[in-house]
């Protein structure tokens, strides 16, 4: 117990000292320019979910069509429809051999596919195919971390600048 | 002591104090222009999609929509709660006006291969935006000339854009590969979700 109130009265001694001694000068005046970090904070999270907040309006229900009855064709195991279901039986995928369907090439308009371009078609879609030499895969994004890496590196060099400009 | 407001700066300090602040206003508008041309984008490709949508199925008769003056077809993805017209033809112009497009020179979901289909991971309605989160077994509904062929995802790949040969499937396989931008806000890589044929059946009617 007496070591305890010893402990005590000494602690309290720094305590006065300091605010004896706590010194009247001013508060350095706050940096100039508005600070990166909340500005980041705001605007990141905004670019992330825009994709999202714009996405276009999924169509009605009623737009959507019902779940189809399966037909059964030769060579395809055919499952019922299930959308969205996970762990579906793996069921024997595919005998190409055995299904046979008229191809119609895409850029034919269905008013002058006449019968007589049919087997062409077929012939052109059955050639082996020969991936084209000098292409890629399809654009379908942006590089819009470009612009936003920019902006923020202008913001920063703002700052930069202003800082080295002194208060106002 | 120091005193603030008192002396005017040197006329260097001001200069540079208004470039500074002029900086940081163009930095600010450039930080919000991928935000503007998310939201430009989308309102672009909104009305034209949902217009050929709605023309598609208009002519999906119940004979079929065999005779459907619109080439193309519907893939609907129901985890996505994704349902979009796909034009023939994955080129600039069509992803920008549909958002989507199937490459040409992959299989038709008649034919062996793979069904390419391109598509926008950020921008023009952003169709593929959660691609990423597609996983085994997940449905993809694909509605064309009459038929509906349900696929099944199978796996996910991030390859360069240069690597075209994911789509080139093995012999007598039938899928379907959905391509997009990854990581999301830039196009250094591509997103191919690949899919297997689980069946056909008749178009379910609009």
């Amino acid at each position: 117990m007496a070591s305890l109130m010893r402990g005590v009265r000494i602690a309290s001694i720094p305590l006065a000292q300091g605010v004896t001694t706590f010194s009247p000068t001013p508060p350095p005046p706050p940096p100039p320019g508005p600070p990166i970090l909340p500005i980041i904070g705001i605007l990141l999270p905004i670019l992330i979910a825009a994709p999202i907040l714009v996405a276009q309006p999924t169509p009605p229900p009623e737009a959507v069509a019902p779940a189809p009855t399966p037909v059964a064709t030769p060579g395809v195991a055919v499952s019922p429809v299930d959308p969205g279901a996970l762990g579906t039986p793996v069921t024997p995928v595919v005998q190409p051999a055995a299904r046979v369907t008229p191809i119609v090439l895409p850029a034919v308009p269905r008013a002058i596919a006449t019968p007589a371009a049919e087997p062409l078609a077929q012939a052109v879609r059955a050639a082996p195919r020969i991936l084209p030499s000098r292409q890629v895969l399809p654009y379908g994004g942006a590089n819009l971390w470009m612009p936003f890496a920019g902006g923020l590196g202008l913001i920063s060099l703002g700052m930069v600048l202003r800082r080295l400009a002194g208060p106002p | 002591m120091i005193v603030y407001g008192i002396k005017d700066p040197p006329p260097l300090y001001r200069i540079l104090r208004v470039l500074g602040t002029l900086l940081i206003i163009a930095g600010i508008v450039l930080v919000l222009s991928p935000l503007g041309w998310v939201a430009y984008t989308a309102m672009a490709v909104g009305p034209t999609q949902t217009a050929a949508l709605a023309a598609w199925e208009r002519a999906a008769t119940p004979a079929g929509p065999a005779q459907n003056p619109a080439a193309g077809m519907v893939v609907t993805i129901p985890r996505l709660d994704l349902r979009r017209f796909v034009p023939e033809g994955a080129t600039p112009d069509h992803l920008r006006r549909f958002g989507v497009g199937r490459i040409t020179w992959t299989a038709l979901p008649a034919s062996p291969g793979l069904l390419g289909i391109a598509g926008h991971r950020t921008t023009y309605g952003a169709p593929f935006f959660r691609l990423d989160t597609l996983r085994r077994g997940d449905a993809i509904f694909i509605d064309y000339n009459g038929r509906r062929y349900r696929y099944a995802v199978m796996e996910s790949q991030v390859v360069r854009p240069e690597q075209m040969e994911v789509l080139a499937a093995p012999a007598g396989v039938r899928g379907i590969a959905l391509v997009t931008c990854t990581p999301a806000y830039s196009a250094a890589y591509r997103l191919v979700v690949l899919g297997t044929l689980r069946g056909v059946s008749d178009s379910p009617a609009p």
